[in-house]
């Protein structure tokens, strides 16, 4: 079980600190595709930290929903990997990111049909075969809807009780989600099943103007996302918690500023 | 799955601007400029100086040009490698030397990428034997990239045949080069684990009929930087 408490994701801008700094995340989260090859500059410290603190594996490359075949060779890599450093953890994006083997490296937004929920579950259950180990899916943040016959709610619901994978819930993707489509957060997550859910993420997002947020992960989180956090946590959901920061990374004392924040709201 | 797949891929085609824009255009921008600053972020930190060589306008053209082909690996360091190997079939930049350029850097993140073993140090000496360690690189380049002038005028610089030894110091943590003459380079590949260093020093002294003792002044040296920087095994 990942922990009942609080992580960070692990950011090569500051994880050379983690050891000069008292206060430390109960938990770490990682990208396997960025240490699957790691910079010789970075495996001593990667490797003190992997053994000293719980991991959770969180993809980027998988593309559950693209039309070519599962890449066999990519998903051996990620279980050798997975296994020599004993992470149990694994977590990925309802979204696809590559199409006709071609690779975008961007999470794009699916179809949201029954077709793709059944396809979808089959390519989980050869993924968790491979990896021997069951996976959570995140709810993807979208600027676009290409084509829908489900509401979103019902697309993430039938997917996570039909495939067997447990819900990575991003709160963060929820709030911008419903600015930029124009929908209620809280009735979005009224119709979430919460007991499908591993754990959960939040994060910072960018105020492009007052049509459009977009999901960077580059600021800290907004009060409003806190405040659907709250709402989230009101609604009996206590599972883990992930505080993501990919752009303009601060140093490790501010984001453990923000990471205590994290934990009072939490606890 | 065909209506989905249909969906999905004329989606892509408009986001990579392969095919004009049929739906809402903000949100098709966005991903257009998503897509575009990863692999902007990822090329300009693999090939810093040919990025100085070109203008922005060129660079940025030669990803979209990139983007219409398309990436291959879902690892995302590693499509630097796909890039360079897109460029160097690319004839309208008018750079002789690009092949060159692109592998000389692109050489320094496999590098890195690399996991190097641990080494236990010992003192060099010529009764043991010696092979050319797997995490040292040999190239051979027809222009002179490696030189420290080379990138302020490329032009200066004359077509031939330069050999470049690359290997990774684990002090300085930094991927470090020399140019190399094609004697050592053969003397280097040479080497077996089944001859002392002296004997491998004996065999080149005879193929190439030179006193021994003056090639070993010439090679000592050498061979023992290349042991304290683990370029010798």
């Amino acid at each position: 079980m990942i922990p009942y408490s609080c992580g960070l994701g692990l950011r090569t801008e500051f994880m050379h600190d983690v050891y000069a700094n008292d206060f430390k995340p109960s938990w770490f989260e990682i990208t396997p595709e960025n240490w699957m090859y790691m910079h010789a500059k970075h495996r001593k410290i990667f490797e003190r930290i992997v053994s000293d603190f719980e991991i959770v594996a969180h993809g980027l490359s998988l593309s559950i929903g693209s039309n070519t075949p599962l890449d066999k060779k990519f998903l051996t890599d990620l279980k050798s990997f997975l296994d020599e450093y004993e992470i149990e953890y694994y977590s990925e994006h309802l979204s696809f990111c590559s199409l006709d083997n071609k690779q975008m490296y961007e999470l794009l937004p699916l179809p949201m049909t029954e077709n793709m929920v059944n396809y979808i579950c089959d390519r989980v259950d050869v993924v968790q075969n491979i990896l021997g180990r069951s996976i959570a899916l995140e709810n993807a943040s979208y600027y676009y809807v290409p084509y829908a016959e489900m509401e979103e709610t019902d697309f993430i619901n039938e997917v996570i009780k039909r495939s067997g994978a447990k819900l990575l819930l991003d709160v963060n993707n929820v709030f911008v989600n419903s600015h930029n489509h124009k929908f209620d957060p809280k009735a979005f997550l009224d119709k979430i099943d919460y007991e499908n859910i591993a754990y959960m993420h939040i994060a910072g997002h960018m105020e492009v103007s007052e049509e459009l947020f977009i999901d960077t992960h580059g600021e800290k989180v907004k009060d409003a996302v806190w405040d659907l956090l709250e709402y989230v946590k009101e609604g009996g959901v206590d599972k883990p918690l992930l505080l993501e920061r990919d752009n303009d990374v601060p140093d490790y004392a501010s984001m453990m500023q923000e990471y205590k924040y994290m934990q009072k709201i939490y606890s | 799955m065909k209506l989905e797949q249909s969906i999905q891929k004329r989606f892509i085609d408009t986001i990579t601007k392969q095919e004009p824009l049929a739906m809402p255009s903000e949100a098709i921008e966005i991903y257009t400029e998503l897509i575009y600053y990863r692999f902007l972020e990822v090329f300009e930190k693999a090939y810093p100086r040919f990025k100085k060589m070109v203008s922005e306008e060129t660079f940025d053209k030669l990803i979209y040009d990139f983007l219409k082909v398309g990436a291959k690996t879902p690892i995302l360091w590693r499509v630097s490698g796909e890039f360079k190997d897109f460029l160097s079939h690319n004839n309208d930049l008018d750079m002789p030397f690009l092949a060159d350029l692109l592998e000389f850097e692109f050489l320094e993140i496999e590098m890195f990428m690399q996991k190097y073993d641990a080494h236990t140090k010992s003192a060099f000496s010529l009764q043991k034997s010696y092979t050319l360690s797997k995490e040292a690189n040999i190239r051979h380049f027809s222009y002179p990239v490696h030189h420290p002038d080379f990138d302020a005028n490329p032009e200066a610089f004359e077509c031939g045949e330069f050999t470049v030894l690359f290997y990774y110091n684990e002090k300085s943590e930094e991927v470090l080069y020399e140019e190399i003459t094609p004697f050592i380079e053969e003397f280097l590949l040479s080497l077996s684990p089944n001859l002392s260093m002296m004997q491998s020093i004996e065999k080149m002294a005879e193929v190439y009929e030179i006193e021994k003792d003056e090639l070993l002044e010439i090679l000592l040296p050498v061979l023992e930087h290349f042991h304290d920087e683990n370029i010798l095994i």
